[in-house]
């Protein structure tokens, strides 16, 4: 039986955004030809190795050490910064069946926002990693905004709520300000769902808000959680959400 | 031991450049080695060694820079990797291989081009061989029917339109070929890099070879 909803959000990363085609040969590799310098392309990858195992995961590298990744991958080339922001989009996938079912949700009438973990200050439209993929993907248009820590991003007209500002996913403070939000607008958070593969910030601050929660297994399966719903990919939501009049 | 600090390397025309030894990798600092060049390991003054021992019995020695003081982590990674084989025939000998890192499964056409002609290889999985775990998709193969080669024309309107668009960049900055042929190598390079830029070319390996190629194409514009 589909569940009814008014309203759905969707993590980003390793959700949405399925970072499998990420591979060094292709993102280092391809800046590095890019930049003329093909015989730099394996020293680079192994730099760039070391550089995750000094962070422990590509993701902390590129969210908080961009400037290192310059500096010590791409030698201070200043021009390596926005190839290799350009590469990294172009071989980032989507989660699978992820079109298909954001055009069956907005067919139906739901609402849909990405609500994300950004940590970098937001900067205009399209310069953060959240609303490039979606603007490159083309996917922009089936969002009404992003919501994350740095501010809620409305898609429309670019413009940004700061009073998400320093609020966060694991503390559930992000949640709270979000349920004050769709309760103004007459959507109460049963009548929402969270769509996302982390337990400890797409799950249980969520579920404990009140909202349905739907555990997408389909890059990384954390686990059993108290997620009301699992996913292995998103053509299932067709079927579990329908929208409710 | 006396420690090399400098690369020079001195053109035809007197002109040196340098750089320090240090950025050389360790295969190329072997290889200078191997010349004479420098001592054997010259760049490998406090180094650390690692005695690794497997469960078979066997046992390697590899070795690892002075500044290491402990392991931070040891993990194995899984995973399916698709890498490209393309090997080519030789007219004397064993066939030359070359591996294909980038996306190999998407790789959609070869021009095969040489002093005497071109010829065009459109690529197509026609064939699938499983062998225990792992699973050879065949593109083209020279050696089964039902791979064929594009037509010769084909090849021959594919160059021709490279060495158009190759003319016409030059012709927009206001270069002749020959103009450009009577450069110095070292000289052509600058221009070189903005032509492939413009071109979209980029080295599979070393940027030299594209060089090698955009002289190659202004000096041989009708390959047959």
């Amino acid at each position: 039986m589909a569940i009814e909803l008014k309203w759905v959000g969707i993590d980003f990363g390793q959700c949405m955004m399925d970072p499998t085609g990420l591979r060094n040969h292709l993102v280092v590799g391809d800046v590095s030809k890019e930049m003329g310098e093909p015989e730099l392309v394996e020293e680079r990858i192994h730099k760039y190795r070391v550089l995750k195992e000094k962070y422990g995961s590509y993701s902390i590298v590129k969210e908080g050490h961009r400037d290192e990744i310059m500096s010590y991958v791409f030698d201070g080339r200043e021009e390596a910064r926005e190839i290799f922001s350009a590469k990294e989009q172009e071989h980032l996938l989507m989660g699978s069946g992820l079109e298909e079912a954001l055009r069956y949700l907005t067919a139906e009438g739901i609402h849909l926002s990405v609500v994300a973990e950004l940590k970098k200050t937001l900067g205009a439209m399209g310069t953060d990693i959240v609303t490039r993929f979606l603007q490159t993907k083309g996917l922009a248009r089936y969002f009404e905004d992003v919501v994350t820590p740095q501010g809620k991003i409305d898609l429309k007209d670019g413009s940004v709520d700061l009073s998400y500002k320093g609020k966060t996913k694991e503390q559930g403070t992000l949640y709270d300000e979000l349920v004050q939000s769709l309760l103004r607008r007459g959507i109460s958070p049963s009548d929402g769902a969270m769509v996302g593969d982390k337990i400890a910030t797409d799950i249980e601050p969520a579920k404990k808000r009140g909202f349905i929660t739907i555990q997408y297994t389909g890059y990384i399966d954390m686990g059993p959680s108290e997620a009301d719903y699992r996913i292995d990919n998103f053509f299932e939501l067709k079927d579990l959400i329908k929208k409710k009049v | 031991m006396n420690a090399p600090k400098k690369l020079i390397v001195e053109y035809e025309d007197g002109t040196r450049q340098e750089a320090a030894f240090g950025r050389l990798s360790s295969a190329g600092q072997a290889e200078l080695s191997a010349l004479g060049l420098c001592e054997a390991g010259a760049a490998d003054a406090g180094k650390k060694y690692l005695l690794l021992e497997w469960k078979d019995g066997w046992k390697e020695i590899a070795a690892v820079g002075g500044r290491a003081v402990e392991i931070l982590r040891y993990y194995t990674i899984e995973r399916t990797e698709e890498i490209g084989r393309l090997s080519m025939e030789t007219a004397d000998g064993n066939p030359e291989l070359l591996f294909i890192k980038r996306l190999p499964g998407r790789l959609e056409s070869i021009l095969f081009i040489d002093g005497d002609g071109l010829q065009a290889y459109a690529l197509e999985e026609k064939a699938m061989v499983k062998e225990g775990g792992k699973t050879e998709h065949y593109f083209y193969d020279k050696k089964r029917s039902e791979f064929k080669m594009k037509e010769p024309t084909a090849a021959s309107a594919r160059y021709t339109a490279l060495v158009d668009s190759l003319k016409s960049t030059l012709e927009k900055k206001g270069i002749t070929v020959s103009g450009l042929l009577a450069m110095s190598k070292r000289d052509r390079i600058p221009i070189y890099k903005e032509i492939a830029r413009t071109l979209g070319l980029r080295g599979a390996e070393r940027e030299q070879d594209v060089y090698d190629f955009l002289t190659v194409a202004l000096e041989k514009p009708r390959n047959k």
